[in-house]
């Protein structure tokens, strides 16, 4: 298989957003509120808010964290990803293309499909944690890397299988039923908090409250074995849970359909009805289980079996685009395979990876290294689109002369995540100078080897 | 007619669930009549919000990724 016939396919796969969207198919803001606010209440929120708890956050700093932190990741998606999928009206695939070439435009497909099959199995293994309760399996603990025992391994095996099986056998349907899903997940989310607030202690006036919130819930002790975590790593984790969507561009795939760019603004329906209040929610339900990190276990004990329910779908239900995009990326490396082989071969991936508790139980630093990777990609294209124009210097070169791979892309790509690999500063902190490095070393690259 | 009837019987399910905590935290239910009710409450909601977009399909339209 060479490189030409590799490039073939994956505009294939891709055609049919390779125009820009025309005016008569912009969609209204209603469609972004949903789409936002459906897709940032999902398993992962379960996992989030409880380790927040884990990691000894004081109430203080989770509410003054989550607001500037969610706030930060709206306004990342409204004036970096917004304005620049609002003018080109095309996706990350094909503004990438004329930038770098399609040779990365590869690479960073493999590194997405990797990515994404990991994210997935991360959420499997939420929705085993409410199987393994049902039947009676215990869950791996936080310190575990490798699977904790047979039950876990098979537990996470069936789900793992049912969740691709159903994915290969029609995506589209369990997209309907997944929006049906979303309002209900999110109550899920707020009835189990409020149902076990009289469990730690508040009163039916809700005069004590506060008291609880912080000495109860968030108060500020992180669990044996867990980091000390303060205002900064909140307001960071917030702001760069989704990188790759706002700073790292992937989310020009919607935003190319919004009449304004104003629209990114849309987004805090995601950020503050999932990344705060949903957040919050899961952090009430795992100090009411006494701080085990065990999401069934948290919305069973809150719900019943409504909640180990909610769990199991939710995890399904975010599992699935999950695996469908790892699928979209990997079917440019599997020349004429069709949809379901390369589904079930993400899926299969996944599956196996889920079995690792490491993934799940790190998921924080997960999320971090996930947004990392893919953040220098936003910077060069934010660089392309906006300070050469500044600086005089020629854009879209790859595409005018129809290189295969825009070196300099590659470079500022490989050279920024090893700085930031060596970075003497914590994890959650290192892709803000991350960015500024890929955005001067390609803009640097460009002025220096200007053709 | 139909539609706006499954619609509603779902949007009332939901209502329930969201209102079924308050009631437990205001002592008002038990915990386990609490954990029944939301149970039904939510094979409601997946009942009629599924027969309300099977009824309601073919008329959206999403060409949103």
């Amino acid at each position: 298989m060479n490189l030409s016939h590799i490039v073939s396919k994956m505009d294939g796969l891709y055609e049919f957003d390779r125009e820009p969207v025309s005016r008569k198919k912009l969609q209204g803001g209603g469609k972004f509120a949903g789409l936002f606010a459906g897709e940032h209440v999902a398993a992962t929120e379960f996992v989030i808010g409880a380790f927040f708890v884990l990691h000894g956050v004081t109430f203080h700093d989770l509410v003054l964290g989550l607001l500037f932190g969610n706030m930060l990741a709206v306004f990342s998606w409204t004036f970096i990803c917004a304005p620049i999928a609002f003018r080109t009206r095309l996706t990350l695939y094909w503004y990438l293309r004329k930038i770098a070439g399609p040779g990365l435009n590869f690479i960073y497909n493999i590194a997405n499909a990797l990515l994404y099959c990991v994210l997935a199995g991360a959420m499997i293994a939420v929705s085993a944690t409410a199987v393994g309760l049902i039947v009676n399996v215990p869950i791996p603990s936080p310190s575990d890397i490798l699977p904790p025992n047979p039950g876990w391994i098979l537990i996470t095996l069936i789900i793992g299988f049912l969740f691709t099986s159903i994915a290969v056998l029609g995506f589209e349907k369990l997209s309907r039923f997944a929006q049906i899903c979303s309002p209900w997940i999110f109550i899920v989310f707020i009835a189990g908090a409020v149902g076990v607030l009289s469990r730690l202690g508040v009163h039916s006036n809700l005069d004590n409250l506060l008291f609880i919130a912080r000495t109860k819930i968030w108060n500020g002790i992180a669990v044996s074995g867990q980091e000390k975590f303060g205002l900064w790593h909140i307001m960071f984790f917030a702001w760069f849970c989704n990188l790759a969507m706002h700073i790292g561009l992937s989310d020009m795939a919607l935003f190319r359909y919004a009449k304004h760019w104003i629209y990114g603004f849309y987004s805090a329906f995601g950020m503050y009805l999932g990344h705060f209040i949903a957040w919050i929610c899961s952090g009430v339900m795992v100090a009411a289980i006494g701080r085990d990190m065990h999401p069934g276990m948290m919305a069973f004990e809150a719900l019943g079996l409504a909640g180990a329910l909610g769990v199991f779908l939710a995890g399904w239900t975010t599992a699935n685009p999950t695996l469908y995009r790892a699928g979209l990326a990997l079917q440019a490396v599997t020349p004429n395979w069709p949809r379901w082989k390369v589904t079930l071969t993400a899926g299969m991936t996944t599956t196996i990876l889920s079995c690792f508790p490491i993934f799940f139980m790190k998921l924080l630093d997960y999320v971090a290294i996930y947004g990392l990777i893919l953040m220098p990609i936003g910077a060069i294209v934010f660089a392309e689109f906006w300070i050469f124009p500044l600086l005089n210097l020629e854009q879209y070169q790859a595409e005018k002369n129809k290189k295969i791979l825009n070196w300099k892309a590659l470079i500022a790509w490989i050279i920024t995540l090893v700085i930031c690999f060596f970075m003497p500063i914590h994890l959650f902190f290192r892709w803000l100078p991350g960015y500024f490095i890929a955005l001067f070393l390609y803009t640097g690259l460009q002025f220096v080897r200007r053709e | 007619m139909k539609k706006v009837f499954f619609g509603a019987c779902a949007l009332i399910c939901l209502v329930v669930c969201a209102v079924l905590p308050v009631l437990v935290f205001l002592d008002k239910i038990e915990a386990k009549a609490f954990k029944d009710y939301f149970l039904i409450a939510t094979a409601g909601w997946f009942i009629f919000a599924v027969v309300w977009t099977l009824l309601f399909s073919g008329k959206s339209k999403n060409i949103l990724p």
